[in-house]
């Protein structure tokens, strides 16, 4: 005999929402249907197991971390300034850093009046330079 | 102290820090659940979490203050579940036969050729473990709907309500699913009938 019977049908019969009429028709049918009745049985322990799966119980912590960094997230992008704010604290962190390292350079003594010297003579330079161009326009004029 | 759903409806109004932080309180266990539920994944439930508050947040605006919050947050939840991408559910979750099945060096490929290891393998890959597999690999509105009526126990309706479809298409979701499942389970040899 040809099985008209599907899983849906099967599951409505296992739901108790098949139609009367349809119900004794497929229970007549699977007295002979050796497919539906294997069809049946193996709906019957699938949800047998599936009723079985439990939800999780125990909620992990992180979960507490996700809000905190949602909530983060939304209501520090909305204060403007936070940002710039950030990179010029990250920005004095560094030179602070570097000049705790210039501090440990060997010859730093000799560099730093190396420098002062540098200075002096570039100033000494400029005025002499500066002189000497306003002579040579108050000559022209 | 619990607060009211109204207070925190007010201050979510006012995009104040303390009714979202209030909101999220109140429904982060539920959401968590489903997430879990729906990717068998702390890291993927964690991830499609975080999804959800920013969409609640986004979404505030649209929602209709006279109505409960409960279904419009579980609604929220459920979408953010299905539209999160395929690709994106741990890969560690999914057995190929190359993959390590023991942190080690080991792969189903090797086991299965050790027929010393079998056992041990099969024991490890119970019934339970199996048809959590198997749900997470249902196509997404299935496994939802398989979800919410099995695990959360809600009625056709209420699943109707939450995925926003008629009741029709929520059955044959299940049906689906169910189908989809059993295949899954008779040809991996669960049940020796």
């Amino acid at each position: 005999m040809e099985c008209k019977f599907n899983s849906y049908i099967i599951q409505e019969y296992l739901e108790g929402t098949i139609d009367d009429l349809e119900k004794v028709l497929f229970e007549e049918h699977m007295k002979e249907c050796k497919k539906c009745r294997l069809e049946l049985t193996h709906l019957k322990l699938l949800l047998f197991e599936i009723d079985h799966l439990k939800e999780i119980e125990v909620i992990p912590k992180d979960v507490e971390f996700i809000r905190n960094n949602v909530l983060d997230e939304i209501f520090n992008t909305k204060s403007s300034g936070f940002e710039v704010k950030k990179f010029i604290k990250k920005q004095k962190e560094t030179i602070a850093l570097a000049t705790n390292f210039m501090n440990y350079v060997p010859g730093k003594t000799i560099a730093k009046k190396g420098i002062k010297g540098a200075n002096s003579l570039l100033s000494s330079a400029s005025k002499k330079g500066f002189k000497y161009g306003l002579k040579l326009i108050q000559e022209r004029i | 102290m619990e607060v009211s759903e109204q207070k925190i409806i007010k201050l979510c109004q006012k995009s104040r820090r303390e009714g979202f932080e209030l909101l999220f309180k109140k429904f982060e266990n539920y959401i968590y659940r489903i997430c879990y539920s729906y990717t068998y994944s702390k890291e993927d439930a964690l991830d499609i979490m975080q999804e959800v508050f920013l969409r609640i947040y986004k979404a505030f605006d649209t929602f209709d203050t006279n109505k409960s919050l409960s279904p419009w947050v579980k609604r929220i939840t459920v979408n953010t579940c299905i539209n999160y991408k395929r690709d994106n559910i741990s890969k560690h979750s999914d057995v190929s036969i190359n993959a390590s099945i023991d942190d080690g060096e080991n792969t189903f490929e090797d086991v299965v050729a050790d027929s010393c290891k079998t056992e041990d393998k099969a024991i490890y890959m119970d019934t339970k473990k199996l048809l959590e597999d198997s749900i997470r690999q249902l196509p997404n509105e299935e496994r939802m709907a398989v979800i919410l009526k099995h695990i959360k126990g809600l009625s056709y309706e209420s699943i109707a309500e939450i995925m926003n479809c008629p009741q029709g298409t929520v059955k044959t979701y299940i049906y689906r699913g169910r189908k989809l499942l059993k295949e899954k389970l008779v040809k991996k040899g669960v049940w020796e009938v």
